[in-house]
């Protein structure tokens, strides 16, 4: 036994035990599908019934929040917290509640493509929330922000 | 003519001190400070932030202290702007990291510019139950040679400060007494001092190395017998404590010199850092070491308010470094001690 | 003036607390440590009464967005979520809310009362608790996970320790090596994932693709709900509930007390227990009473509990009291064996700055909440970019400043979205990444510390009484599992 727990690879045990414990609870769950399946006559890879996404799921918000995240995160260094924030807050802003409607703008739909009271909503909440909790976390907290 | 060059004077003069105010890096700065501990109760937070209370009333900035912990900030310090407005204030685990490979070369001693010491912790200590039959680590030897059936067991962390202690004293052990002594004195990897404490209450280890004040309380008058705690052997000495023992008076030696071992707290910024940084770095800290309210509150804290300059700190830590680095080739590895 | 000062201190304390809290990512302990070196320029007492405030505050805060967004402000608040958020959903906002409120209020002084009468023979009793009694407690913690999967408890298992594997990426401290690191992630990830950005990339940013998947149409308020019909808060809603305030409140303050065991294990005891002893446990996380109590009891009751082993072993409870000690120190006072003794004065200010935030607490948060419980109605496409906002700044600052703890807010929100996908249960993965740490921890302390015999686990009593615990819990949950089953397949599905 303590021959495992050797100072070179004791930080080893552990994991390994959890991932025998996986390993096990992966082939019963397996084999709970495999016999489910069976008795149901369903076949055990049913990729032709299985989607992914929900019918008719929006394509445009699901990407859109993102690439929006990833691109908010990236410019967080470079741009410094409050205009990231205010930018990306507005962009999600846009993006959720259509105020520019980009179906529209693509000349995939009909329609406005600006919805003026929407977008300014949009760049009041980015500005606002942004400036807050930087205000508030920033200075008055005297917390480290990007 | 003459008032032409007394207004010319005048704005050279006026000039001259936006100047020199200008010059100034920290002066209406935002400083941070980043420390490699995450605890906020721990030596390197209270050594910071006591300094920091002092630094930014003389550097008239607006610093903070950051408990990032010792990853984030050498990597902080591998990759900030070299403005000086990011330093890093951190003991001897700065080096150690690398010497004990945990770290890369990138985050060597020479990738980084050290500024002035702010202060030593001397408190490292050994610790054992109050009702162990010996009153210090010599005796423990001693022990260990008279009763051939006795084990010490040590709660150390690999990697670390107490690593050092450790194997000072175990080499020591070694060359003096033998190995049949040495090699009862046997490794119980411990993490923080709550859980060696509880090790050692649970009587899952005999000595424990922690920080003297950390431990002060348990070792007083009137403690549960369960929870009493005596100090073993002291690292080095804490000024105005005395009647500890000290494994350097006690005999410890390191390659023939009386072992001492303080925790350094040094400033280190990013590579290529100006020396003019520096410099008001190196102002600053002189005013704050002068400051009576400063040793006070050091003193206080069990702490040696021992403030050197950058030229004096650099030969320091890298002397320093350099007789770390021969102990541990020297030492066998906890691979060793562990498995023997 | 010395009364105002310090009534004025608590005030702001525990509304700062409270904010933190409810804040999505900002938590008791980080407000505590925020305003640590602001108590520097007070004295030690004025200090305990600003920083008690906002650890009272910051612990009872979490339940705000628990219940009405479904996202856990912090991580002893994840358990309030599961029936709190059910009722806010039906229009029962604001009445989940002050039981919430008042469950904490009733917790925090039960956990006060233990406190102050029983606080040395209780630390006698903590340090009996060995690495083999934290073991089996943490593993105890985690049979939640069966309570919570009923009628897929494979699955919820399976997800379970994929959080426990999850959690043990990243340095091992006892001979600092890393396991299951890529090389390119070798500086970042030496620490492993933080909780935080876990937590709330698990609920929050999964909780945004779900939504924007779905367009950002709705809000957290189930369609066709009439909020003005919603049944009220009124004191009946605790009829029935004394036995679970009480047994909760009091677990809440047990696992305070041992030191090392945390606070998310409280609620998730208190909750699993509330579940197997409840009259009707398949109602619990469909929006039941008593999950709420069990769970906003236990958590404050941890508040007193924690202080506990602090101020009479000098060892912290929780991370939160584990930053107390800073406070103290930073004063030039030893917490200690000794410190009640030697520190009497102390001791009765720290007993009734709790209960003066205690108070503070429920006055500060029941009379506004109404207003506040209005989120609700806020429509996700302008809420959602906020929060995120909010997540971004939690992560960032948790560790004081560091950007892989933004990305991992990312890497956990595809994760738990994909989970959603392929039907693996989210919270058990949590609660095993949140425990998982721990497990380890004492599992090898454990067995170091007896001669790596894995005996030690079935030799001392107090081990012996949680075993008896753990399979009798685990074997209720594997009954009541399969009954479901079999009432599922009799087609008399409730």
């Amino acid at each position: 036994m303590k021959e495992l727990f050797k100072f070179k690879t004791m930080h080893l045990v552990f994991p390994t035990i959890i991932g025998c414990i996986l390993l096990i609870l992966g082939i019963a769950l397996i084999i709970q599908r495999y016999r489910l399946c069976k008795k149901q006559g369903t076949p055990f890879f049913n990729f032709k019934n299985f989607h992914f996404f929900e019918p008719g799921y929006d394509k445009l918000k699901l990407y859109g929040s993102l690439v929006l995240f990833i691109g908010y995160i990236s410019c967080l260094e470079p741009m410094g917290f409050l205009w990231a924030s205010i930018l990306f807050v507005f962009l999600f802003n846009v993006l959720f509640a259509e105020s520019i409607n980009l179906k529209v703008l693509f000349g995939k739909a009909e329609g406005a493509i600006v919805n003026a009271k929407s977008l300014l909503i949009s760049v009041a909440v980015a500005v606002i929330a942004s400036t807050f909790i930087w205000w508030l976390f920033g200075i008055v907290f005297n917390i480290t922000l990007p | 003519m003459k008032r032409i060059i007394s207004i010319l004077l005048a704005v050279m003069l006026t000039l001259g001190m936006v100047m020199s105010a200008s010059a100034s890096v920290y002066e209406g700065g935002r400083v941070r400070i980043v420390i490699g501990s995450t605890s906020v109760s721990g030596d390197s937070y209270m050594v910071a932030e006591t300094v920091n209370q002092y630094l930014q009333k003389y550097l008239n900035c607006n610093s903070k202290v950051d408990a990032v912990g010792a990853n984030e900030a050498l990597s902080t310090i591998a990759t900030a702007k070299n403005d000086g407005l990011t330093l890093m204030i951190f003991h001897d685990m700065t080096y150690l990291g690398v010497l004990f490979e945990t770290y890369d070369e990138m985050y060597a001693l020479e990738n980084m510019v050290v500024g002035p010491r702010v202060g030593q912790n001397p408190g490292s200590c050994f610790a054992a139950k109050a009702d162990t039959p010996y009153a210090d680590m010599k005796e423990m030897a001693d022990y260990l040679r008279d009763n051939p059936d006795a084990t010490a067991r040590v709660a150390v962390e690999a990697g670390g400060v107490s690593h050092i202690g450790f194997v000072a004293y175990y080499m020591w052990v070694k060359d003096t007494y033998g190995e049949d002594v040495s090699k009862r004195v046997k490794i119980v990897l411990g993490g923080s001092t709550d859980e060696k404490l509880q090790l050692l209450w649970d009587g899952n280890c005999d000595v424990i190395f922690a920080d003297y004040s950390s431990l002060l309380q348990y070792t007083q008058e009137g403690v549960d017998a369960q929870l009493a705690v005596k100090f073993v052997g002291m690292l080095d000495h804490i000024p105005g404590i005395d009647g500890l023992p000290v494994l350097g008076d006690l005999g410890v030696t390191l390659g023939g010199e009386p072992f001492y071992f303080s925790k350094d707290f040094l400033m280190y910024l990013p590579k290529d850092t100006a020396p003019e940084v520096i410099a008001e770095l190196d102002a600053a800290m002189a005013q704050v070491a002068a400051d009576p309210d400063f040793q006070a509150k050091m003193s206080e804290l069990t702490y040696a308010p021992n403030v050197l300059d950058s030229a004096a700190a650099n030969e320091f830590i890298y002397g320093k470094r350099d007789g770390i680095a021969t102990l541990i080739q020297t030492a066998p590895s906890f691979d060793e001690l562990m498995d023997q | 003036m010395d009364v105002l000062l310090n009534f004025g201190l608590a005030v702001l304390g525990v509304v700062v607390g409270i904010i933190f809290g409810a804040i999505p990512g900002m938590t008791a302990t980080m407000a505590v440590a925020v305003f640590l070196p602001l108590t520097y320029a007070f004295d030690l007492v004025p200090a305990l009464f600003l920083l008690l405030g906002l650890y009272v505050g910051g612990i009872s805060g979490g339940l705000i967005p628990a219940i009405l967004i479904n996202i856990p402000g912090t991580p002893s608040s994840v358990c309030t979520g599961f029936d709190g958020h059910p009722m806010a959903r039906r229009g029962e906002g604001e009445r989940a809310l002050k039981i919430g409120i008042t469950s904490s209020l009733i917790g925090g002084l039960m956990s006060l009362l233990v406190l102050a009468l029983l606080t040395p023979p209780l630390a006698r009793l903590a340090i009996k608790f060995s690495a083999v009694e934290k073991f089996l407690i943490i593993l105890f913690a985690m049979t939640v996970i069966a309570a919570l999967s009923k009628g897929s408890m494979t699955k919820g298992v399976f997800a379970g320790f994929l959080g426990v594997l999850l959690a043990l990426i990243g340095e091992f401290t006892n001979n600092n090596k890393m396991r299951m690191v890529p090389d390119m992630f070798k500086m970042q990830l030496r620490g492993g994932f933080e909780l935080l950005p876990v937590l709330i990339g698990l609920f929050a940013i999964a909780q945004m693709f779900q939504e924007a998947e779905k367009g950002m149409k709705s809000t957290n308020l189930n369609e066709g709900v009439d909020v003005s019909n919603a049944v009220k808060f009124s004191l009946k809603d605790f009829k029935g509930q004394g036995v679970n305030l009480v047994r909760s409140g009091l677990l809440g303050t047990l696992m305070g007390i041992l030191p090392g065991v945390g606070g998310s294990a409280a609620s998730l005891i208190a909750y699993s227990q509330a579940k197997s002893w409840s009259k009707h446990p398949e109602k619990l996380g469909t929006g039941a009473i008593e999950g709420l109590v069990a769970s906003e009891t236990s958590n404050n009751g941890l508040t007193g509990g924690a202080l506990v082993p602090l101020l009479s072993l000098g060892i912290p409870g929780d991370s939160t009291t584990a930053v107390l000690i800073g406070a103290f120190m930073l004063q030039g006072i030893q917490v200690g064996p000794l410190f009640i003794q030697q520190n009497p004065a102390t001791w009765n200010w720290i007993l009734l700055a709790l209960l003066l935030c205690n108070i503070l607490m429920f006055v500060l948060m029941f009379f506004p909440i109404k207003h506040i419980a209005k989120i609700v109605n806020i429509k996700s496409c302008r809420l959602y970019p906020v929060i995120v906002l909010m997540c971004i700044v939690g992560a960032y600052a948790i560790r004081s400043g560091n950007m892989f703890d933004v990305w991992s807010l990312l890497i956990f929100g595809i994760l738990a979205y994909v989970f959603g996908k392929i039907g693996l249960p989210t919270a058990p993965f949590l609660i095993g990444f949140i425990l998982g740490g721990d497990l380890e921890k004492y599992f090898m302390s454990a067995m170091n510390g007896n001669d790596y015999n894995l005996l030690c686990f079935f030799q001392r009593p107090i081990a012996l009484v949680i075993w008896v615990l753990i399979i009798g819990f685990l074997g209720y949950a594997i009954w009541d599992n399969s009954k479901g089953k079999r009432m599922e397949k009799a087609g008399m599905k409730d």
